[in-house]
């Protein structure tokens, strides 16, 4: 035990490089102050895109309501389902990174692990179900607005659209979030490891 | 009472950063980002537990957090092994300076969760103190707390 208490001493006696001092106590205010603002600025930015977005689809809703029949409701009804998902996937996020610091690292390891697995979640079937969602108001919208002009018409409309949406969610699937999803794993295998090692004393 | 807090514990908090991260320019990106996480988190500190334990939870919090980040963005923070710095000058640094290479070189050869272990056990704090920060059983942590120290002093006899 003397020994350790030798590696101790040498330890507590090492040259502290960075000293106290007023202008790096001040760099991290002004941080902190930058991120506030920039967190500020974002959340009312998309407050107020969404507030823009409501009062036109509501716009559009009323003024053309009479001349479409039911799937034009559907797709308006649908479009605003997909705000309320995509506010609620925004703000549950924004809650994971609220998650105080001031908690045991078990806590926080748990945490981190629940965040990450809302990420995968996000990517591996939200998404999905966003996207979906976004084709069938597309498709209803297109169905009714090309009601008047020639089958050949709505169909390639109808084709273009869904070429459209469900080329971005296979690329996002095979390429962008293969990686993403590897990422992930690999981080919460390794915060699981680091769980285990915690609750285990030998 | 931030500038206080930082006045008294900046050494406490330089020194874990160097106890996690070998490489001096990581541990000086933590410490960074350890005061920023201690200026964020000050608001919600409710007098709970004591000052100290509440600084060395967010410090070792934020140290697995970097990690993580660092993970990300495909930089390599922990070395797996490492040569002992300076083999040429090594006869010219301070016999002081030499040990105390070792000694961070033998830490950085610990796992990442028991360099963290034992930078808290190097800062004196109790065991019921360690317990208390990483939220384990007093029991396990002093368990773990011996294995480690043990494996410590072996590196440092064999290096």
């Amino acid at each position: 035990m003397d020994d350790f208490e030798d590696i101790q001493k040498k330890w507590l006696s090492q040259p502290i490089v960075q000293q106290h001092n007023e202008a790096a106590v001040s760099s991290v205010q002004n941080k902190w102050i930058k991120y506030q603002r920039k967190s500020k600025l974002s959340t009312w930015l998309m407050t107020a895109g969404f507030l823009v977005a409501f009062i036109v689809i509501t716009w559009v809703y009323f003024t053309f309501r009479e001349k479409y029949r039911w799937p034009f409701d559907a797709s308006i009804a649908i479009t605003n389902l997909l705000m309320v998902i995509f506010l609620f996937v925004k703000w549950r996020s924004y809650g994971f990174e609220k998650k105080s610091m001031n908690v045991s690292e078990i806590e926080f390891v748990n945490n981190q692990i629940k965040k990450l697995n809302w990420d995968k979640k996000i990517l591996t079937k939200y998404l999905y179900v966003y996207n979906l969602l976004l084709w069938l108001a597309l498709c209803f919208y297109t169905i009714e607005v090309t009601r008047k002009g020639t089958l050949l018409f709505t169909l390639t409309a109808l084709g273009v659209t869904s070429a459209y949406i469900f080329g971005l969610t296979l690329w996002a699937r095979f390429y962008k979030q293969k990686k993403q999803i590897a990422v992930i794993d690999d981080l919460i295998a390794e915060l699981r490891i680091t769980l285990k090692e915690m609750n285990q004393s030998s | 009472m931030f500038n206080k807090l930082i006045k008294d514990h900046h050494a406490s908090i330089y020194r874990i950063c160097r106890a996690y991260l070998y490489d001096a320019s990581y541990a000086d990106d933590l410490y960074q980002e350890i005061l920023y996480q201690i200026w964020k988190s000050i608001q919600s500190f409710k007098g709970n537990a004591q000052v100290s334990t509440w600084i060395y939870r967010v410090a070792i919090n934020t140290a697995i957090g970097f990690n993580l980040k660092n993970k990300r963005h495909h930089y390599s923070p922990l070395p797996e092994s490492l040569d002992l710095p300076y083999n040429d000058t090594i006869e010219n640094k301070k016999e002081q300076e030499n040990e105390l290479d070792k000694l961070r070189y033998c830490i950085s050869q610990l796992a990442a969760q028991d360099r963290l272990i034992i930078s808290l056990v190097l800062e004196q704090k109790s065991y019921k103190d360690i317990a208390e920060i990483t939220g384990a059983s007093l029991s396990n942590t002093g368990v773990r707390i011996n294995r480690i120290k043990e494996r410590l002093l072996i590196l440092m006899k064999t290096n």
